[in-house]
């Protein structure tokens, strides 16, 4: 890691202040901006090496990040700073934005446009599992095992629980035995 | 929601989902959805989409979408105790891995993780986009604004709040 003091707690907490209240859409290209570009606390490297390992766990990702960095720099309280700053004023907006809309709610156009926004919200979902999609290699046993994804849980409405711990471990096996 | 079991019920549902939630909040939604809307009827299709969607448009990591489920069911407090609830079993993990990742480099046995867990996530995450999409969508137009924003946020750099809001402007006019 880039020759850096350790931030602080508070400055973890800042830091993730102002990526959790500027994230439109998406949090993780405002993260990688802050944390690599603006703070310059990691390297793009060690960033995508977070990255990689918040998607492997469970939890939203951006939340593994903070925790993860917060921890490697501050240890528990470091995660905490991390977590809260990127989390406490989304939420009093957030909780203010669902009290209002709950009073709304029963206005036509306005249920159609959220209808709207809920299907453009959608579309984002998908876009972001084909992007993922790309970044796999095309093996029959990937595709495979994302179908089964998929399907057990769209057609056979199956918990996620279940379809996680069923295909995650298989997948890890498959993956063991090819790697040399 | 009626009762403080009901309460109960919806955070010991998504403290356990936590824990499974590789992929982050998109991967569990089809399983809150059965929950809260199939299983309970604490509300319904178009209102758990909107609230998805209201996540996404505003600031803010996409998980405090946890906190709007929990206030629809049962009010400001039981929003920020889902939040928590969703977020505290996690990041108990998030913080035993880095400390153990810190420490260990990459192995062969972390790799084999990494390659074999992606296409599952892959698969989840687009079974929450479609099952969001379907939650969504009354008319054939909100699924083309739906397919729409899925081929113009596959193969462009266009902001993702331009197409939430396009989807406003033709849900409310249609």
């Amino acid at each position: 890691m880039p020759t850096v003091t350790p931030p602080t707690s508070r400055a973890l907490f800042t830091a993730f202040l102002s990526v959790g209240i500027s994230g439109f859409g998406g949090v993780l290209p405002y993260a990688r901006r802050q944390l690599v570009e603006v703070k310059r606390w990691i390297t793009d490297a060690e960033m995508t090496e977070l990255l990689s390992l918040a998607q492997l766990l469970p939890g939203p990702n951006i939340v593994n990040v903070a925790i993860m960095l917060g921890t490697r720099f501050r240890g528990a309280a470091g995660a905490a700073a991390g977590v809260l700053g990127l989390t406490l004023v989304p939420l009093a907006l957030f909780l203010a934005l669902g009290a209002i809309y709950q009073q709304f709610a029963e206005v036509p156009w306005l249920k159609g446009a959220f209808a709207g926004v809920g299907a453009a919200a959608a579309g984002l979902v998908l876009s972001v599992g084909i992007r993922f999609a790309h970044a796999l290699e095309p093996r029959a046993w990937v595709i495979a095992l994302g179908a089964a994804g998929f399907l057990a849980i769209v057609f056979a409405h199956l918990p996620l629980p279940l379809v996680v711990l069923v295909l995650a471990p298989l997948g890890v096996l498959i993956a063991w035995r090819r790697a040399t | 929601m009626e009762s403080l079991a009901d309460a109960g019920t919806l955070l010991g549902h998504l403290a356990a989902l936590s824990l499974v939630s590789v992929g982050g909040a998109h991967a569990v939604f089809p399983d809150i959805f059965r929950l809260v809307v199939t299983e309970r009827g604490w509300m319904t299709g178009t209102e758990f989409a909107t609230l998805v969607a209201l996540s996404q448009a505003a600031p803010g990591p996409n998980v405090l979408v946890m906190a709007l489920i929990g206030q629809r069911v049962g009010g400001v407090g039981l929003g920020v105790a889902a939040l928590v609830a969703f977020c505290l079993p996690c990041s108990v993990i998030a913080w035993l891995v880095a400390r153990a990742h810190f420490r260990a480099a990459g192995s062969r046995w972390a790799r084999a993780m990494r390659t074999g867990f992606a296409p599952v996530t892959v698969g989840v995450v687009l079974a929450s986009g479609f099952v969001l999409a379907t939650g969504a969508a009354h008319d054939w137009r909100i699924y083309l604004v739906a397919m729409a924003s899925t081929v113009l946020a596959s193969v462009t750099r266009l902001h993702p709040l331009w197409l939430i809001v396009a989807g406003a402007v033709v849900g409310a006019l249609v």
